[in-house]
């Protein structure tokens, strides 16, 4: 999320990706040149991808957790085309619906598309070398590429926030909080997988000729399963192994000694939730596991009902007004009746960087607080003063993971002096210290106003117009058709899922909760392979109108002007003089 | 005959799954003719388009297009795909773009085409399906139907010389249906080669001058369409029922003795047949017409008084419709116009159609023809606009 990372940490893992992306890109132009088909491939497993991680679970951490969907575009495509699609797929998330964020895009793009897929790549070609089945080797890929990115964030974060100077023991304290919710999604992401491949390989061989070992039997769900239950089973242990204070007596003195010699670090909190309270872990998978189905289904219910709303909208004889149909419209609607719309797109980014920037860099709260407000006049001007529905629900879902994140954050920092409040629940020893409170506010409102800052720039620009501002930039050709390919099929597969929602359940496909798991798998796999079709089909469409490789824009945006340049040039200067007036006069300051 | 435009010849393709879609299909499509490729649903409708335009390359066989063997080079293709539009059968496979005239301007913007020309086609092919009010519309907030018009519009914007359209009636409603086959007739008369695949025999019948019938990837007949339904057996064999119009015919021929030609291709023609002599029930209503030329800006002041003798109103063609559109004329028949007023001046009725003057040899061959053939005398007049 934006704002959870310091700003040079930021730079660092932007720098770090920028090879991989290199790489990745060569590639993807190479594929493009030689064999056009496979662009088909490409752009939907993109678009899975979009929609596997859309579906996120709130995790204590601040981030919050979710599936990946990167280890069937890394069987399908190898690792770094797959990075260049997560980095495609998250500036989405990150400009469509502000999840994700552009700042810590970098970090996001290293964890997921790059260490992820790259570890479950290898793991991959070990397991084709060693003869396994299909089945086999697909699963481990696609439960290692999304376990391995996690591991990958903890290590991220961990740097970022290291626990009294030891990046070992916050790193730990991160990956046990991921690993809760992260092992039965990697697990279900596996099983997804092999179920999918195995249709792929029965219906469209074509597509996975020369990737895959195909075996001619049906896939061995019974060693699907025992290997998933022995991944849970190792994780586990090399949690409890991992775990610095394991093999004591008294671990709570003694990691709280530790720790009341440092400050600004974390508390072993979760060591103490760890070791003494078995019931409490199983207490808190138990919270995320039904937080993260019951979010599942929140999520289709959501998309649903938005079909409903669209449709009472489409079918009016007469055009509706369109400030009214703004009420209860999709987010990509919105963008099209928005009065920023025509403001040149880069422009817009400029400024909203430069705002994001302003507020990652200052160090008084009240830079990060000045760019709250400006990111609500944005916001609300975009949205002509009426904020749709959806976005109040988007706002109030991010608003609740970040002050569920910051409480954690503002408990877990440690400091001198007298704690402000002091609680002691059940072993658990919660201490709030002025400077656990500065911080937490700070994230609190750096993310708050990133959150705003970004919904203002996805409410104002639809996706084909920053295709076109990318098109000015001399982007890549190749890279800007695949931008616009993932963001079709990203709607493409959506649609899928909405009609097939509603045909499970006009089939009573979601009654009780083995139905409803169920039918949730078979959707997630019927919506890529039933897509695969549309996809083609849309393509014939595409070449019969003389489709050449681009996507032309009628109605072009506005392009880039010298005050568009000046402007957001001019905000981050402005606020990061206010930044400095305020640190030199620390009294004003928090 | 007229020439082909599009001719196959020994055409034979099969998909990657080794399943035969086509399988020897020679025919030829007439320039300038409406017609109609008949066929059961995976008979090879869709695939033999394909192979029109050059999507499809044939396994063996050829495709020619104006007398040439087409070439599936990329240049010689986009200059096919230019004179050759075709409109897939689901919208959703076709519109790619966010609004309305993003996707209409698709076509025309891959042919690197001057601005002016764009904004003049995009213009144009909003107006003649109807949606100019929507051009500025998201796509995904439309309707089924208007999806479909926008999907038509689509093509139109290339500015074929001959159109294709996969069952474009499939999921429409009735007026929907009635609006489009009037389109059809309407670019029809202005010189565009148009063909319609459908498995609906009805509209096949009454719509299509010839038509040519699939089978499991075989030409099952070519010709005029009632020379393919009046062999029941073949018919029957091939999966379909004859039309009802058609069949109406038949049992009048034998329960009746009436003669056998001319075959009735609409309700109008059929009454005629049955009713014709009967004085109780074929009464002499007229019919007048005023031509609508796009360049009028000014009710005709004519319509007044044609008004107010309380004659029925009706429009036929894109202009006329929105010319009582935007005048604001009280129109009784926005769609199938022509059809209600001649149903109506038999039976003694009054009527009025403002008509779109391009189309007005279109509405007199179909007088003609009713005179000529049923002996159906309709007093009309045009009424002159200046």
């Amino acid at each position: 999320m934006e704002g959870f990372l310091p700003w040079y940490w930021c730079l660092f893992w932007f720098l770090v990706s920028l090879p991989f992306l290199a790489l990745g890109a060569m590639k993807i132009k190479r594929i493009f040149a030689e064999n056009p088909i496979q662009k088909l491939t490409i752009a939907l497993s993109g678009a899975f991808i979009f929609i596997f991680s859309a579906l996120k679970i709130p995790s204590v951490t601040g981030s919050s957790s979710h599936p990946t969907g990167t280890g069937l575009s890394t069987v399908l495509n190898g690792p770094f085309v797959t990075s260049v699609l997560s980095f495609i797929v998250l500036t989405f998330q990150a400009l469509l619906i502000a999840h994700g964020g552009l700042t810590t895009l970098g970090a996001n793009v290293f964890s997921m598309g790059i260490a992820g897929p790259l570890m479950a790549y290898a793991i991959y070609k070990v397991m084709q070398k060693a003869n396994q089945s299909m089945a086999v080797s697909v699963f481990t890929a696609a439960v290692v590429a999304d376990f391995f990115t996690y591991v990958v964030t903890s290590f991220q974060l961990a740097l970022a926030y290291p626990s009294d100077g030891s990046v070992f023991v916050s790193f730990h304290t991160f990956f046990v909080v991921f690993a809760v919710t992260q092992i039965p999604l990697a697990i279900a992401e596996g099983i997804l997988i092999v179920i999918f491949f195995d249709f792929l390989a029965r219906t469209r061989p074509e597509t996975i000729n020369g990737k895959v070992r195909r075996i001619e039997k049906t896939p061995n769900y019974r060693a699907v399963y025992a290997l998933g239950i022995g991944f849970i089973i190792s994780m586990i242990g090399i949690a409890v192994i991992l775990n610095p204070s394991s093999g004591f007596t008294g671990t709570d003195d003694l990691g709280g000694e530790t720790i009341s010699q440092i400050t600004g670090g974390f508390t072993p909190w979760m060591d103490s939730l760890w070791s003494p309270s078995q019931v409490q872990v199983y207490f808190l998978l138990f919270v995320q596991a039904a937080l993260g189905i019951g979010l599942l289904l929140l999520f289709l219910r959501k998309t649903r009902r938005s079909k409903e709303n669209r449709n009472e909208g489409g079918r009016d004889v007469v055009p509706p007004n369109r400030t009214e149909g703004t009420g209860n419209a999709h987010i990509a609607d919105i963008t099209f009746s928005s009065p920023a719309r025509n403001w040149p797109p880069l422009g817009k980014l400029a400024l909203v960087l430069a705002l994001l920037l302003a507020s990652l860099v200052a160090s008084s709260v009240y830079v990060p607080a000045l760019v709250l407000l400006i990111g609500f006049a944005l916001l609300f001007y975009s949205t002509r003063f009426h904020l749709p529905r959806v976005l109040v629900l988007v706002i109030v879902d991010a608003m609740i993971v970040f002050a569920v994140s910051t409480v954690v954050i503002a408990f877990v920092v440690q400091g001198s002096g007298a704690p402000l409040i002091h609680i002691e629940v059940g072993g658990l020893i919660l201490n709030l210290y002025p400077q656990g409170a500065e911080i937490a506010l700070m994230v609190l409102l750096r993310a708050a106003a990133g959150l705003l800052v970004m919904l203002f720039f996805a409410t104002s620009t639809p996706i084909p117009h920053l295709a076109q501002a990318l098109r000015q930039l001399h982007f890549p050709r190749y890279l800007t058709e695949l931008v616009v390919l993932v963001y079709r099929y990203a709607f493409l597969l959506l649609e899928q899922l909405e009609t097939m929602y509603t045909a499970a359940q006009c089939r009573v496909g979601f009654r009780g909760t083995r139905n409803k798991l169920r039918t949730t798998g078979k959707l997630a796999v019927g919506m890529f392979i039933r897509s695969m079709d549309v996809a083609d089909r849309s393509q014939t469409a595409l070449y019969c109108r003389n489709f050449n490789g681009e996507f032309p824009v009628f109605r072009q945006p506005a392009k880039l002007n010298a005050a568009w340049v000046a402007l957001p040039l001019f905000v981050f200067s402005s606020l990061y003089a206010l930044n400095y007036l305020i640190a030199n006069h620390a009294t004003i300051g928090l | 005959m007229t020439n082909p435009i599009i001719e196959t010849r020994n055409l034979t393709f099969e998909y990657s799954n080794r399943c035969v879609a086509l399988d020897d299909v020679s025919l030829t499509i007439p320039m300038g003719k409406k017609t109609v490729i008949l066929g059961s649903n995976g008979s090879g409708k869709s695939t033999l388009f394909l192979h029109f335009n050059g999507i499809l390359r044939p396994r063996s066989g050829e495709v020619h297009f104006d007398g040439k063997a087409i070439s599936y080079a990329s240049k010689a293709l986009t200059e096919l795909r230019k004179k050759i539009a075709l409109v897939l059968q689901n919208p959703d496979d076709q519109i790619f773009s966010t609004t309305v005239e993003e996707d209409v301007a698709f076509g025309p913007m891959n042919l690197s085409l001057p601005r002016g020309e764009v904004e003049r086609r995009v213009e144009d092919a909003l107006r003649l399906v109807g949606l100019e009010e929507m051009r500025e519309r998201p796509t995904q907030q439309l309707s089924f139907g208007e999806r479909k018009r926008v999907a038509l519009a689509g093509a139109l914007s290339m500015d074929p010389k001959v159109l294709i359209m996969d069952e474009p009636t499939a999921g429409l409603d009735s007026r929907m249906v009635r609006e489009l086959m009037e389109l059809a007739d309407e670019l029809n008369q202005k010189g565009m080669t148009v063909i319609m695949s459908t498995h609906d025999v009805e509209t096949a019948y009454s719509w299509g001058d010839e038509i040519r019938v699939l089978h499991q990837g075989r030409l099952a007949f070519s010709g005029a369409p009632e020379d393919f339904f009046e062999d029941g057996v073949k018919v029957h064999d091939i999966g379909l029922v004859p039309p009802m119009l058609f069949e109406m015919n038949q049992y009048l021929v034998r329960m009746k003795g009436k003669e056998e030609k001319p075959f009735p291709r609409t309700t109008a023609e059929l009454v005629q047949k049955v009713f014709r002599g009967d004085t109780r029930t074929i009464g002499s209503g007229t019919i007048a017409t005023i031509g609508i030329d796009p360049d009028h800006k000014e009710v005709p002041m004519v319509t007044q008084g044609y008004e107010d003798e309380g004659r029925t109103v009706g429009a036929c063609g894109t202009k006329a419709k929105r010319f009582v559109e935007e005048k604001g004329i009280r129109t009784d028949y926005r769609f199938n116009a022509f059809e209600n007023s001649v149903l109506g001046a038999s039976e003694g009725r009054d009527f009025l159609l403002y008509i779109d003057l391009q189309l007005v040899p279109l509405l007199e061959a179909k007088f003609e023809r009713l005179e000529r053939d049923f002996g159906l005398k309709i007093p009309r007049r045009y009424v002159e606009v200046k």
